[in-house]
Order: structure tokens, then C-alpha cells, then sequence
């Protein structure tokens, strides 16, 4: 195996909030994933594009716990959360969304949203008989900050409806609003602009624009529309059959020879 | 003569029917358990009857072989099987659904086929009598009460009033437990678990709280059947026991805490109605008329209304 | 010595699989005497043979329809009762019969093919659905045998008595040694068609990727009609061959043996044909090697214990491959 340069590593200087070092996971014979290397700046917005088939999706997977890798390292603020269950990634301020979105549609929209809040004694039963009066209070408290995120999500007037009635693009802002009660700090998308309205679309765009602003939240998101990636990302990263071939600013890596080899590679297989 | 010969005749019948609505209720209780793991959490616990076993036979064990009281052995019990819940529930709860249905129902039959052969502990397949000292005092008592009221001959209805009124409280407490937090967690994990888990909820843990529950369900269900029959033997925990549960579980409809009782009262009316129908054959037979019906109502209300009586077609989110 | 271990560790799992029976046996030889651990091997060849012709359908099934069909142990039943049937009531030869169960076993599953699981494909039944179906129907077939022949042992017209020495004192009932080479005959003509033939292949390459195979041209729903046609057959095939090895048959017989292939078809890798004839003689040895240890009316229970061991330790078996996400 070719020895890669790291190209998407930031230098000892950067606050980088999540280090990935040589990932790997393979299925079989089908290496998806193959010694990826990659840092993300705190309070950035990333870009991880890349051919289909190159890793990213599993490459999330791997980093948020979904997925056990055969070998690297993954550290989140400093932390090593290597082979950590997805529910201690996320609990400690990493969470992610889903390709398919999982907004849940059996729940109703609020349900949703209080489902996302943490610290919640009445998720626990030991909590539900040490505080029970605690936690309708804790509920009550959850529940207002659910409706104002709803309202600066616009899904508001929705809010008993269930969530199977909303469209495709209000359901991602559901699951973007949703793990936003818990105030992560770094938050990873899966695609948030696949198969949704254009309108809903820059809607969300926005809110990404806003929460870093405001909060100084980090976002990685994984996507396909170039054009969406270079008017928003501050920095791309590249991936290509599990590995991690390029990364710098929009307009450099689009200039990138390999970054348009790896994807000319792909138009020439298919057109095959 | 006559009037009298009509009246044992309503007397016979009265007792009938409160026999089967003592069954019913015991299945109800049990298939509490189900709707727990089924439709709430979205858990495919094929073992309930092992759980019912053990808090039976260890009900039963501690009272007869340890000379505890019932109402120390009671609650004991059913911590024993909860506890026997989370070693099931640790190694199986990690697999996914077609073999975790595999491995409860191996873990069921191993508790049936150690009933069945530890013969020295659990008196084999003639299994344990005596340990009901304690529910025939109580029950003459409330004999007692019932003549007050006229019902002093119906000797069944102590143990049908206890069986129902059981399955109200826990009802209660189980709709309580559904409308908390926790209730709303076990609904998502149900739906999606990787979704609960990416919001940062254990989904593992509340697996096996839930798994536990069914357990301690189980367990209530055991003893009310053992005071019931009088009897503890391993024929009465066989997997049929389970499967009737979960035919009962989904005509009622998942997701319906009611609708368990309701499929439960309907099941077995049907089947114990089925007595008075004068059929010309073996009871062996009769026996496997009755399981072809239960079986025929799964396939049914799988094949045409999925979601049972009570259920929403929205809550027929099981993952398989 | 450790070089040796290395060696042995990098050999394919088949090799490392028999040769950790072999190793076993040995064993059992040096624990037990040469005599019962060749009688025992014996018996665990004749129960194996018909275990992985059972274990081998339920794979075949679940690896084209990710259906665990839990009714697949009352097809067995349903294969004796039938071959009892028609040699009872038609009067025709044992052998005749136990064919014509056999091939009435696989139109059973070809019936429930086209008027059950199809329908239930198009109308995007889920996995739950579905699996309480399989029950449903386990449920019906088990008590509609019973409500027909009733629940008395019953025996098919076979030979029971004769037996001849193999090597030594151990020995092998005539029928179950028939048996054995039917049963090996038909699981080498089960390998043959899903190697060598074209159907085989397609069965092999929906069992390895559903939607893949469905967009490069395969006819699907043709290849799982051949599918549940091949697994009743064999279903059908293991039935009268373990109540003719046996010798008494209940309605109930095939429900009893049900966890017993599911442990073996869990061993091999749910989805690996071939993983199931390798377990289901694995298990069958097993379940006899261990009645020199353990009276044998538990030996049930060590077929539920490899079950449950299998999938705490390697749930994708011995011998499967682990599932592409």
C-alpha cells in the first residue's frame, strides 16, 4: 500500500476538533475504507466529497461509533472515542444525521424533539422514582426549548402533527432541529441536501451559517452538488476508494489534479 | 326438581365461564410482557414462557424446599427472573432480530428441558404440589366475604378477581411507565434504534430494562397459572404458550396495553366456546383443532389487518 | 510448536473445522474407548444426515428471503406423515411412498410460495409480519397432522431390526445406513445444482446480494419458486429419512428437531448452504459424542446450547462470511 502524504491533516497549531488517523474497515473482500487520515478545524464548515463508492458514509460511520473500524484512531477535543458506542460519541457532543433520514415518523414532531433533549432524569427509571417530581419539571422546561427551535425552524405549526407527515426536506430540518437540544458541538450531515426543496434546502444552509456564528458549532457534511460546496464549505476534503486523496480551499481542490482524475476515473468506468 | 336441575345447570356454566376468564386474564398478564418487548420496544422475545417458568418453580422452590412465606417468596421470585431476564438479555440482546428470536426460544426450552429432567430439584414431569398453603387460606376467606353477596359457590371467583385485578394494576402502572421519558425512548428505539442511539440514548440498557419487565411480567403470570392449576409442571411452559400469547398479542394490537386483555378475553372465549360444540372426536384431537385456530388467527391478522383490533396502521413501524 | 499453530490458524476454515472434529474425536477416543466413540460417530452420522439435509433448506431459504421459516420443522413432519398416508391408505411400497412425501413436501412450500410469501412480497410485508406467519403456518401444519392422525407414535413401514457390524461391535440399523447414503447422494446433488448449475448460480447470487441480482436480469421471482421448491423437497427428503432412522414419529417430531437445525444452520452461517451440511453433520456428532456423557434424553439440550453458544461466541458461524452492511 502506497504511502500517502497527509494531505488533510492540519498542523500542530489548528484547533482541530476531530483527528481521524489511518481508518480502515473492510468487508470481505471490498476495502471501503482504506487508511483514511483527515482533521477538521474547530468552528469550520467541511466539505467531505468524493465519488460515489469512496468511503464517506462509512468513514461517519466509523468515526461516530456505528461501525467498528479494524484499525486507526479517531479523537474527538483531544479524546479518543475509537470503538466508543454511537451513544457515548454523541452524548459527549459529536452527533450525526442519516443519509435516510430517521426522523422518527411513529412520533409526533415535538415527541422528536423532546426525545433529542439530554440530561432528562425521566429517561432513566431510576430517575423516574428518585425525582419524580423533577422530571415533569425538567419536561416542561425541554418542551418550551423544543417549541422555540421549532419556531426558528419554521415547523412549528407542526409540532403534534406526526412526524410521518412532513415532507422530505422539512423532516431533515427535523433531524438537524432534533439533536440540536442537545447543543453538540460538532455535528456531522449525511447528504442534508439530498432529495429536498431547494428553498428548504438553503433554509438549512442557513441555519448551518447561523449556528456557527452563533455558537462557534462545527459542521462536516457530506456532499455531492459542487456548487453548493463552494459557496459554503471554508475548507474540502477529498475521498477516494477509502482514502483521503486531497483538501484545501473550494477553488484549490477543484483545480486539484487527483481530486479530477478520481472523478473523470469514475465517469470513465461507467461509461465503460 | 326442575328449577333446580336449570339452576346447577347456570351454576355449572357460571363456573365455566369464570375458568376460562381466569385463563384469559393469566394470559393477559403475560402477554403484557409481550407488548412491552413487542410493541414497545421492538424486542422479538420468543422465551417469555421460560421467564414464567422460573418465577414459578422458583416461587414454588422457595416455599417448599427453603419453608420461606409466600409474600417473601413472592417478590424474590420475580427478582429471580428478572434476573434471569438480563442473562438472557446480555448476550442475546446484541444479536439481531431472527436470531434473537432463535435464541430466547433455545433459552425457553432449556429451562423446560431442565423442569423437565433435573427431576430431584423440580420433581420432573410430575412436578411440584403444596406450596399453595397460604392462597387457600386467602381463598376461603374471600369465599367467606363472597357469601355476603350471594357468590359463595362459585369457587373460582376468588382466583379470577385476584388474576383481573392484577392485570388492572399493572395495566395502570404500565400506561404510566409508556406516558414518561422512558416510555418515549423504548417507542424510538422501536422504531429506529440507530436513530435512538445517535441522540445519545443506551439503547442496550433499556433493551434489557425491557427485557426485565416482560420477565417480571411473566413471572405474575406463572404464579396465578401455578395457583391456578394447583400444580407446577413443565408441560404447562412449553413455547405453544408463547405463541398463543403472541397470536393474542397481535389480534389485540400492538402497541395496545388494552388491547392485549381484549385479545386475550376474545382468543380464549372463542376457544373454550368451542366445548359446548359437540365434535365427535379424541381430545387429542380436539386439542389440535384448537392450536390449528390459533394458528389460523396469526397467519389472519398478519395476512389482513396487521395492526390487530386496537393497533394504528402508524404503529407498524417493527423493524424485522 | 508454535510455527505448527500459525500454520494450522492460516489453513481455510473447512480444513480447520475438520480438523478440529478430528482432533475431538481423537479425544473422545483416548476418553472414552475406541467402541462407544465409534458407535457414537456412527449414530452422529446417521442423525447429521438428516440434520443438514434440514439445516441445508432452511438456509437456502434464508438466504434468498432473509426468512427464517420457523414452520420448516413441521415440513418434516409433514413429509412423514404423508409418506404414511400413501402407504397405509394407497397401499403403495415404503419407498414409494417416502418419495411421494417427499415430493409432496416440496409442492407444499411451492404452494406456499405462490399464494402466502408472494403476495406478502408485494405488499411489502416487513420481517415481523412475516416471521408470525412462519409460525402461523408451523401451527397449522403440526396441528392439522395431529388432527388428522392423532397423537399416538406412529411408525413407518420400514425395517427397524436389522442392523449389521460396520468394524468390530459397532453397528448400523440397514435403514438408517440407506438413509445415510440417500441423504448424502441428495446434499451431493444440492451441491452440484448450486455450483454447476445455472439456477444454482442465480440462487447463490441472490442469497449474496438481493438487489444487485435483481438489477442484472435474474428473474428473481422464478429462482425463489426453485428455491422453495428445492428446500421442501429437501425438507421433505430429511423427514422421512429421520422417521425412518428413527423409527417413531409424532406430529410433533419435526417441531422438536426444528432447534436443532437452526443450530446447525447458525454454525455453518445462516446463509451458507454449504455451511449447513457441514453443521448439520458437525451437530449431529456432537448431540451423539455427548450422549457418552450425559443421559441422552438431554441430548436436545446440547443442540440448544450450541445454538445459544454459537451466537454468543460467532453469530455469523463457523464457517459464514460476516454480512456486508
Amino acid at each position: 500500500m502506497a504511502e500517502r502524504p497527509p494531505v488533510a491533516e492540519l498542523g500542530p497549531g489548528a484547533d482541530a476538533i476531530l483527528r481521524v488517523r489511518d481508518l480502515a474497515k473492510r468487508f470481505g473482500g471490498l476495502r471501503a475504507v482504506d487508511g483514511a487520515s483527515l482533521d477538521v478545524e474547530r468552528g469550520s464548515i467541511t466539505a467531505l466529497i468524493g465519488p460515489n463508492g469512496a468511503g464517506k458514509t462509512t468513514l461517519f460511520n466509523l468515526v461516530t461509533g456505528f461501525l467498528a473500524p479494524d484499525r486507526g484512531a479517531v479523537a474527538y477535543d483531544d479524546e479518543s472515542i475509537y470503538r466508543k458506542p454511537p451513544y457515548r460519541v454523541a452524548a459527549r457532543g459529536m452527533m450525526r444525521t442519516f443519509q435516510m433520514t430517521k426522523a422518527l415518523a411513529a412520533m409526533t414532531v415535538l415527541e422528536n424533539m423532546l426525545l433529542g433533549a439530554p440530561d432528562q432524569p425521566g429517561e432513566r427509571l431510576l430517575g423516574l422514582a428518585r425525582h419524580p417530581l423533577g422530571w415533569r419539571r425538567r419536561e416542561r422546561d425541554v418542551q418550551s426549548r423544543a417549541l422555540e427551535l421549532l419556531e426558528r425552524f419554521r415547523l412549528s405549526t407542526h409540532a403534534h402533527a406526526y412526524a410521518a407527515t412532513l415532507s422530505g426536506g422539512q423532516r431533515k430540518l427535523l433531524e438537524l432541529a432534533r439533536l440540536l437540544m442537545a447543543e453538540p458541538r460538532l455535528v456531522l450531515l449525511d447528504e442534508p441536501l439530498a432529495g429536498v426543496h431547494r428553498v428548504l434546502g438553503g433554509e438549512l444552509l442557513a441555519h448551518i451559517h447561523d449556528l456557527r456564528a452563533e455558537r462557534g458549532m462545527t459542521f462536516l457534511f457530506i456532499e455531492h452538488d459542487m456548487e453548493v460546496v463552494m459557496e459554503n464549505a471554508d475548507r474540502v476534503i477529498v475521498m477516494a476508494q477509502g482514502q483521503v486523496i486531497a483538501a484545501g480551499a473550494p477553488a484549490e481542490v477543484r483545480r486539484n489534479r487527483a481530486v479530477i482524475d478520481a472523478y473523470l476515473g469514475t465517469e470513465a468506468e461507467d461509461a465503460a | 326438581m326442575i328449577p333446580l336441575a336449570f339452576s346447577f345447570q347456570s351454576f355449572a356454566h357460571a363456573d365455566f365461564w369464570i375458568g376460562v376468564g381466569i385463563v384469559a386474564g393469566i394470559y393477559s398478564i403475560f402477554t403484557l410482557g409481550l407488548q412491552v418487548n413487542v410493541g414497545f420496544t421492538g424486542i422479538l422475545n420468543f422465551g417469555q414462557a421460560g421467564f414464567m417458568a422460573i418465577g414459578a418453580y422458583s416461587m414454588a422452590l422457595l416455599i417448599l424446599k427453603a419453608h420461606w412465606s409466600p409474600w417473601a417468596a413472592l417478590p424474590v421470585a420475580t427478582l429471580i427472573a428478572m434476573a434471569s431476564g438480563l442473562l438472557v438479555g446480555i448476550p442475546a440482546l446484541r444479536l439481531p432480530p431472527h436470531y434473537l428470536a432463535m435464541a430466547t426460544i433455545g433459552a425457553a426450552q432449556i429451562v423446560q428441558i431442565t423442569a423437565q429432567n433435573a427431576t430431584g430439584f423440580t420433581g420432573g414431569n410430575e412436578g411440584l404440589i403444596g406450596f399453595d398453603a397460604e392462597w387457600q387460606r386467602i381463598q376461603t376467606w374471600l369465599l367467606g366475604k363472597l357469601s355476603a353477596v350471594g357468590l359463595g359457590q362459585q369457587y373460582e371467583l376468588p382466583l379470577f378477581l385476584v388474576t383481573w385485578l392484577s392485570f388492572l394494576v399493572l395495566l395502570v402502572v404500565l400506561r404510566a411507565l409508556q406516558h414518561t421519558p422512558w416510555g418515549r425512548v423504548l417507542r424510538a428505539i422501536r422504531e429506529d434504534e440507530d436513530a435512538a442511539a445517535a441522540l445519545g440514548k443506551n439503547v442496550y440498557a433499556y433493551k434489557l430494562q425491557s427485557l426485565m419487565a416482560a420477565a417480571a411480567l411473566g413471572a405474575v403470570a406463572g404464579y396465578l397459572l401455578a395457583l391456578n392449576v394447583t400444580l407446577i409442571y413443565p408441560q404447562s411452559f412449553s413455547a405453544d404458550f408463547t405463541f398463543i400469547g403472541f397470536a393474542i398479542l397481535v389480534l389485540g394490537g400492538l402497541a395496545s396495553y388494552v388491547g392485549v386483555a381484549l385479545g386475550a378475553i376474545l382468543l380464549w372465549f372463542v376457544l373454550e366456546g368451542m366445548r359446548f360444540v359437540d365434535l365427535p372426536l379424541a381430545a387429542d384431537k380436539i386439542a389440535a383443532l384448537r392450536l390449528l385456530l390459533v394458528g389460523l388467527v396469526l397467519i389472519a391478522v398478519m395476512v389482513f389487518r396487521p395492526q390487530g383490533i386496537l393497533g394504528k396502521r402508524e404503529e407498524m413501524v417493527i423493524r424485522g | 510448536m508454535p510455527a505448527l499453530l500459525r500454520r494450522a490458524a492460516a489453513a481455510p476454515v473447512w480444513a480447520r473445522v475438520c480438523g478440529g472434529a478430528l482432533l475431538l474425536l481423537a479425544v473422545l477416543v483416548a476418553a472414552k474407548g475406541p467402541h462407544d466413540a465409534a458407535q457414537t460417530t456412527v449414530n452422529g452420522i446417521v442423525t447429521g444426515t438428516y440434520f443438514a439435509l434440514g439445516a441445508v433448506g432452511l438456509a437456502l431459504v434464508f438466504g434468498v428471503l432473509r426468512l427464517v421459516n420457523f414452520a420448516h420443522g413441521d415440513m418434516l413432519t409433514f413429509a412423514a406423515y404423508m409418506a404414511l398416508l400413501f402407504s397405509m391408505t394407497l397401499g403403495l411400497p415404503i419407498v414409494a411412498a417416502m418419495v411421494v412425501g417427499t415430493l409432496a413436501t416440496a409442492a407444499l412450500a411451492v404452494v406456499s410460495e405462490l399464494v402466502l410469501w408472494r403476495p406478502m412480497r408485494t405488499r411489502r410485508a416487513g420481517g415481523f409480519q412475516l416471521l408470525l406467519i412462519t409460525i402461523g403456518l408451523a401451527f397449522v401444519i403440526r396441528n392439522g397432522i395431529q388432527l388428522f392422525a392423532g397423537s399416538i407414535p406412529r411408525t413407518l413401514d420400514v425395517d427397524v431390526t436389522t442392523a449389521f457390524n460396520l468394524v468390530g461391535h459397532v453397528r448400523i440399523g440397514r435403514t438408517q445406513s440407506i438413509a445415510v447414503v440417500v441423504g448424502l447422494i441428495a446434499l451431493l446433488l444440492v451441491a452440484v445444482l448450486l455450483r454447476a448449475t445455472r439456477i444454482g448460480k442465480e440462487m447463490r447470487a441472490l442469497a449474496d446480494n438481493l438487489s444487485l441480482a435483481e438489477v442484472s436480469g435474474i428473474d428473481t421471482q422464478r429462482v425463489i419458486l426453485v428455491t422453495w421448491g428445492v428446500a421442501g423437497a429437501l425438507a421433505g427428503l430429511a423427514g422421512v429419512v429421520s422417521a425412518a432412522a428413527i423409527g417413531v414419529m409424532t406430529p410433533n417430531f419435526g417441531w422438536l428437531l426444528l432447534l436443532s437445525l437452526f443450530a446447525a444452520a447458525v454454525v455453518g452461517g445462516l446463509k451458507s448452504a454449504y455451511g449447513a451440511l457441514v453443521g448439520g453433520l458437525l451437530l449431529g456428532l456432537v448431540e451423539e459424542w455427548s450422549t457418552m456423557f450425559v443421559d441422552s434424553r438431554w441430548k436436545f439440550a446440547v443442540g440448544f446450547s450450541v445454538l445459544i453458544l454459537t451466537l454468543l461466541v460467532r453469530p455469523t458461524g463457523l464457517l459464514g462470511r460476516p454480512e456486508v452492511t
